[in-house]
């Protein structure tokens, strides 16, 4: 059986017709027991699993998903992967996950197509230019890159966006982050999951967790939809419904769950290379190597668990779009979904214990998961594998809301949400 | 010899000729064809390349099923890119590019693409390009890829009004069991609607040849008078593209080529979804090939617009839908050969042009093969609208099933599987 990724092993298998490849991943059934269960089988729950046995050992490991491999916010989100943010804790958390993604394809033998395309946020006034100064050096300081564009450095970047004087919001510069890019979301959950799987990692499809199982006030295990499966300590990564397994377990997060729409346009040869978001429109964009584009924006304001789309947001954002880059007013749209983001009140996640004992929380992503999947990874398996916080995890424990030492990037980089 | 056009059917207007060209060849049409419909009068067979492999492609369905026939097309100065062929009307001037193919569709510098699928499997690029890095294969990979190319000239007054209506039923499909829904609904004193993504109203009746023993035009011209005089409004060309929270549905009504189209936002009291069905292909070796069509397809082009697909024709299908359509196809001057699929294995021969069909080791010298293989109702928006269904069993495709009461889907009578 053929188990390394290569140019070479790929042309051997041309000539046998593709057949000595193995599955990438086995479906087990579920054992009794398990030193670690991790609840969630998309990007942060698989990229845990392969960190624990990767970094600290831990072998005895099973993800268990309701549906299929990254088929939640991991399957749906618009691929961007940047560390633009403002506080240094956030810098060292997001850019540890960019670095990780630069070298991820080699590391897990599977192309995940991290594409360091760059991605410029404008400004749109003199004094968001000043803001935008603000922002790059606060960046640099943190040891990310960034740097401050002129409207014709912006020009030659994306030549497509609206440099007209009379557009609604001029565009004046740009703050670029050249590391920024996007990925191949689903390789990513697909080449966590190889990985993992080729460690000795239980994958469990099809498998809900039912009731968290506590004896003397202790999390030991959850039941399942394919029976109990006990478990020294368990880890929930399942972003929008972080709320629904907490009601479940009887701990409470300061999360509300809302809907973040997202879509792609018909595929065209390339029409821009970078990712572009222009904040007044509240509308950004890149394109795939597929040639469609990728349209998101800001989140549904009216909290929900309903992963569908609606009118109003499309016009919203749509609209913003054909303002941004009129170009493509006359493109067509293919598909328009959502998925259920988990927002916190300061807008930066909750990396640590649940409040019950035995059971971790990942979670608080909200529209910002997928970037920052291989840093969730790496400090939740830590957490998991240790019971102590990764230095870079401990600012984002759940206890910042009873300290008061929250991280605002809601009000510092003026992320979505 | 292809397809070409037949002298005495369709809807076409035959008195106004309109001129065309494809890939920087002239071609002449009708009022009332489509793209699609007037390169088949004219026998042309490669109309694209698949994505990957460049593969020559034909037309397969004569609607939305198309997934070969996308073109760049201009007209007035105009350009838009990746336009369905199958469902652009066609228009005096227009010129029509391939896409993803140079210098044509006929002939692809990337076919010979072709003859390394063996190495270009599903997902192979997952297995590859990581050492030294993507970035060095990237750029190349995403010149490869995509379809149309955007014109970034912007187009002046492209701009539409944005309507919010409602009304108490919504009928989306305008074939006969829309038209006779709406009917009653707006002889019952309420608020219709009816919806079709199509220029004219009719649906899958002109295919079927006739309707309560009159001419399927006749018959749909007394029903939207009826529909009207009652008070329904119609609205053609006009695609439901969604339903969402309460009951509201996005349409859209095509303007013409190169204008904006009209978005309308339609509160619906109760929606009827009599959208139809889809044939579906059957599988073979070099099913892809031009000159391999849906033979529900095939109908369709030679009733709404004269085109007959080949002369020599033979008929794959595992139901029993096939026979009056072979008996249409006859009619018009085809000689039709109907296949056995149970003799063993079958293959297209011929690569842009068909040579034949071989079964079990026979060769059978035909110009196209027409495909049925049974018919999957349209559920699209019943699926998002929450409704469930019900299947597929091994003799039947799945089926809708009511799941609310404001909202009921009308499935066409399953065909009998053999």
């Amino acid at each position: 059986m053929t188990k390394t990724y290569s140019a070479f092993n790929l042309l051997r298998e041309g000539l046998r017709g593709q057949k000595g490849w193995g599955p990438a991943w086995r479906s087990p059934k579920p054992r009794a027991t398990y030193d670690v269960i991790i609840i969630g089988g998309g990007g942060h729950g698989l990229a845990t699993a392969y960190y624990l046995v990767k970094n600290h050992g831990v072998t005895n490991v099973a993800v268990i998903e309701k549906g299929w491999l990254g088929g939640g916010n991991t399957g749906r989100n618009t691929t961007v992967i940047r560390s633009n943010y403002y506080y240094p804790e956030s810098t060292a958390l997001y850019d540890l996950s960019v670095k990780l993604y630069e070298g991820l394809s080699r590391e897990l033998n599977y192309n995940v197509m991290f594409s360091q395309r760059g991605m410029v946020v404008t400004a749109h006034s003199e004094p968001e230019m000043e803001l935008a100064a603000r922002n790059v050096n606060a960046m640099r300081l943190n040891g990310a890159d960034a740097d401050l564009l002129d409207v014709d450095q912006v020009k030659k970047l994306a030549p497509i966006l609206n440099f007209s004087p009379d557009a609604r919001f001029p565009i004046h510069g740009a703050v670029w982050q050249g590391r920024a890019g996007t990925g191949r979301h689903d390789a990513v959950a697909w080449g966590y999951a190889r990985a993992a799987d080729a460690l000795g990692v239980d994958i469990i499809q099809n498998c809900e967790v039912t009731d968290v199982i506590t004896e003397g006030g202790r999390c030991v295990g959850v039941a399942t939809t394919q029976g109990e499966i006990r478990g020294g300590a368990v880890g929930a990564a399942v972003a929008g419904h972080s709320s629904v397994l907490a009601k479940l377990a009887g701990y409470t997060l300061p999360i509300t769950s809302f809907a973040l729409q997202a879509f792609v346009s018909e595929p065209m040869k390339p029409v821009i290379d970078t990712v572009a978001f222009c904040p007044p429109y509240g509308t950004y964009f890149s394109q795939s190597d597929k040639g469609g584009l990728v349209i998101g924006g800001g989140l549904d304001r009216v909290p929900s668990y309903g992963q569908r789309g609606n009118m109003p947001i499309q016009e919203a954002v749509l609209g913003g779009l054909v303002e941004m880059a009129p170009a493509l007013a006359k493109v067509k749209l293919l598909r328009h979904w959502a998925g259920i983001v988990d927002v916190t009140p300061d807008s930066s996640p909750i990396i640590g214990p649940s409040g019950v004992e035995g059971l971790y929380v990942n979670c608080g992503w909200g529209t910002g998961g997928f970037k920052a999947i291989p840093a969730g990874g790496t400090l939740f398996a830590h957490i998991l594998a240790t019971g102590t916080h990764h230095d870079i995890s401990r600012p984002f424990d759940p206890d910042r809301f009873i300290t008061g030492r929250l991280i605002d990037e809601g009000a510092a980089s003026g992320i979505a949400h | 010899m292809t397809s070409h056009r037949v002298s005495n059917a369709g809807l076409i207007d035959r008195s106004r000729a309109l001129g065309f060209t494809f890939d920087g060849t002239s071609y002449t049409g009708f009022e009332g064809d489509t793209l699609a419909s007037a390169l088949l009068a004219n026998g042309v067979r490669v109309v694209g390349r698949s994505f990957k492999y460049h593969r020559p492609r034909g037309v397969w369905g004569a609607w939305f099923d198309d997934p070969n026939a996308i073109f760049n097309v201009t007209l007035n100065n105009r350009e838009l890119p990746n336009c369905p062929a199958t469902t652009t009307p066609l228009a005096d001037g227009m010129s029509a590019r391939s896409v993803n193919a140079f210098p044509s569709a006929l002939f692809d510098i990337k076919g010979g693409l072709d003859l390394f699928h063996r190495w270009l499997s599903a997902g192979f690029y997952y297995k590859t390009f990581m050492w030294p890095d993507w970035h060095l294969f990237e750029p190349m990979i995403r010149k490869m890829a995509g379809l149309g190319t955007l014109n970034p000239e912007l187009l002046d007054n492209f701009t539409s009004d944005q309507v919010h209506e409602a009304c108490d039923v919504l009928v989306i499909g305008g074939g006969a069991a829309g038209l006779v829904a709406a009917r009653a609904a707006a002889e019952s004193g309420q608020n219709a609607v009816l919806v079709d993504d199509h220029p004219e109203m009719g649906g899958g009746l002109y295919a079927a040849g006739s309707i309560d023993g009159t001419a399927p035009k006749d018959w749909v011209a007394a029903q939207i008078a009826a529909i009207q005089t009652a008070g329904g409004r119609i609205l053609a060309s006009t695609t439901a593209f969604g339903v969402f929270d309460h009951r509201l549905v996005g349409l859209v009504q095509n303007n013409g080529f190169g204008a904006a189209p009209r978005l309308i936002r339609m509160r619906a009291g109760r929606m009827i979804m009599a959208t139809g069905a889809l044939d579906r292909p059957i599988t073979f070796a070099n099913n892809d090939r031009p000159g391999v069509m849906s033979l529900t397809g095939a109908s369709e082009f030679l009733a709404r617009y004269g085109v007959l697909a080949g002369r020599e024709i033979a008929v794959l299908s595992n139901n029993n839908f096939a026979e009056p359509i072979i008996g249409q196809l006859e009619a018009a001057g085809a000689r039709v050969l109907v296949l056995d699929p149970t003799l063993g294995e079958m293959r297209a021969v011929g690569r842009k042009l068909l040579k034949g069909v071989e079964v079990a080791g026979q060769f059978h010298a035909v110009d196209s093969v027409l495909v049925s293989g049974g018919l999957t109702p349209i559920v699209h928006l019943w699926r998002h609208a929450g409704g469930n269904l019900i299947g597929p069993t091994p003799s039947r495709p799945s089926s809708p099933v009511r799941h609310r009461t404001e909202c009921s889907q009308l499935a066409r009578p399953m065909a009998h599987l053999i």
